[in-house]
């Protein structure tokens, strides 16, 4: 199992007044993920046959956080729904 | 304006972890106003965030004491000076300008058909984080009747000056000519005009290009700072050359400072060509200069101290009356990667630790705070 990889990390904005509030974005993959296309066939009672795929992907779940330095007063929070948000108010 | 650092951490189940860095700065300037400068914006625009202004020079046209103006990755071109700053702030509340990323907003001479990418024509401004490229005479000058309170923060200059010429002018990345002007956290390379041979075929009939163009031409000023700051191979003149007759520069901080390279034409990576008073060099790195890294070439020196820089060889040569010299010592300072430009120091560097503490530098070039002993270098 290997070690995910960090593809980014923004800042949005990166330059902020103090109190201003800021969006951290992580993005990562799992290089273990693989991906495969089912498919299925659909045959009526004269032979007729319908195709159709379907695209499966498997992937180990990431858990992602984000610190700030000790004491440095950084209000970092998850955004709920939306793995590698977060939202954040400097100091 | 403090920096920063969040470190983002992700780990799948096994709990393998990766992380990353993202640098956020804080801003401690009290802000009148705020404009905003992007490549997809347009100077009929109120120069908010959701309608930017396209140009620079429109936001300098509106500027008032305190004012932020916040530019947006792209290249900006301009006039004779790119950005030509004429409103200034106060000493308390004074106009800034930023790059929203460091070296993401490019002001941009345009094949050096501008002349300077940034001139100071207003007291009391701060520029912050842009890159500075292809102006043909300055990337910035400073040299403005009643100039004070001047600062260029992390900016990157290079490409400065760049054509075949034996004209006498210096060409530079900073005329300096401002009393309380700092220099701090730039990188300067490719700093002056061509020599024999390049782009392709530049055949100078006088050697001007030997020692005319320099990182920083500093001509005159009370309380000029430069620190943490790397030049690297200012081959067409000197990383920081003193000079400017009669003008007086009083109380100069160099400080932490990492120069590298030499002039093959020239001795030192420093000049000092005029007088000097209450000046302090200390904890720089002058790495591999021509001769020696600090060449007293003429004028009269009073009250100056050289301390606790580090040298390849010999620190200075020439008449030194007036400058007193302690701390400095001879080593390699074991750069991680001094060819491909990273000048951070590795274990066992004498850099390390060997510094003076500073009262006029508190970070560093990648803006961390420096904490116990100080190192010599920018970093």
């Amino acid at each position: 199992m290997a070690t995910p990889i960090i593809d980014s990390i923004t800042a949005s904005p990166s330059v902020v007044n103090p109190k201003g509030a800021f969006v951290v974005s992580i993005f990562a993959h799992d290089p273990d993920s693989r991906s495969w296309t089912l498919s299925g066939i659909v045959t009526d009672s004269g032979g007729n046959a319908v195709n159709t795929s379907v695209a499966v992907s498997v992937s180990d779940p990431l858990t992602f956080s984000l610190t700030a330095p000790a004491g440095s007063g950084f209000v970092i929070t998850p955004r709920a729904g939306s793995a590698g948000v977060f939202d954040c108010v400097a100091p | 304006m403090p920096d920063y650092t969040l470190v983002g951490m992700v780990r799948d189940v096994a709990g393998n972890p990766a992380s990353a860095n993202v640098t956020v700065s804080v801003g401690g300037i009290p802000v009148t106003a705020q404009w905003f400068v992007a490549p997809t914006g347009n100077d009929a625009n109120s120069g908010s965030a959701t309608a930017p202004f396209r140009t620079v020079q429109k936001a300098a046209s509106v500027v008032n004491a305190g004012d932020l103006v916040l530019v947006a990755d792209g290249v900006y071109t301009g006039g004779s000076a790119v950005l030509s700053i004429t409103r200034g702030g106060t000493s308390s509340a004074p106009v800034v300008f930023r790059s929203t990323n460091r070296w993401g907003a490019v002001l941009d001479g345009n094949a050096n058909a501008s002349t300077e990418c940034i001139h100071f024509g207003a007291p009391n401004v701060r520029v912050e984080g842009f890159e500075l490229r292809n102006c043909w005479h300055d990337a910035v000058e400073a040299s403005a009747s009643g100039l004070a309170n001047i600062v260029l923060s992390r900016c990157h200059i290079h490409h400065i000056g760049k054509q075949c010429s034996d004209g006498g002018e210096g060409r530079s990345g900073v005329d300096a000519y401002s009393n309380s002007l700092t220099v701090e956290g730039c990188l300067f390379h490719h700093i002056g005009r061509f020599g024999p041979g390049e782009d392709p075929s530049c055949t100078p009939t006088s050697t001007a290009w030997q020692n005319h163009d320099h990182g920083i031409y500093l001509g005159q000023g009370a309380g000029v700072v430069i620190r943490n700051n790397i030049f690297v191979a200012c081959d067409r003149g000197w990383a920081i050359q003193r000079f400017g007759g009669g003008f007086p520069v009083d109380n100069a901080a160099i400080v932490n400072n990492t120069f590298a390279f030499p002039n093959p034409n020239k001795s030192g990576q420093i000049i000092v060509a005029a007088n000097l008073s209450n000046t302090i060099i200390a904890n720089n790195i002058f790495y591999l200069p021509r001769d020696a890294g600090i060449w007293w070439s003429g004028g009269s020196f009073t009250n100056v101290q050289v301390q606790n820089n580090l040298s390849t060889g010999p620190l200075s040569t020439g008449g030194t009356t007036g400058v007193s010299f302690s701390g400095n010592i001879v080593g390699d300072p074991r750069f991680v990667n001094a060819v491909g430009g990273d000048f951070h120091l590795t274990a066992g560097s004498p850099a390390l630790g060997a510094g003076a503490t500073l009262a006029q530098v508190t970070d560093n070039f990648d803006a961390a705070p420096r904490v116990g002993a100080y190192n010599i270098g920018a970093y």
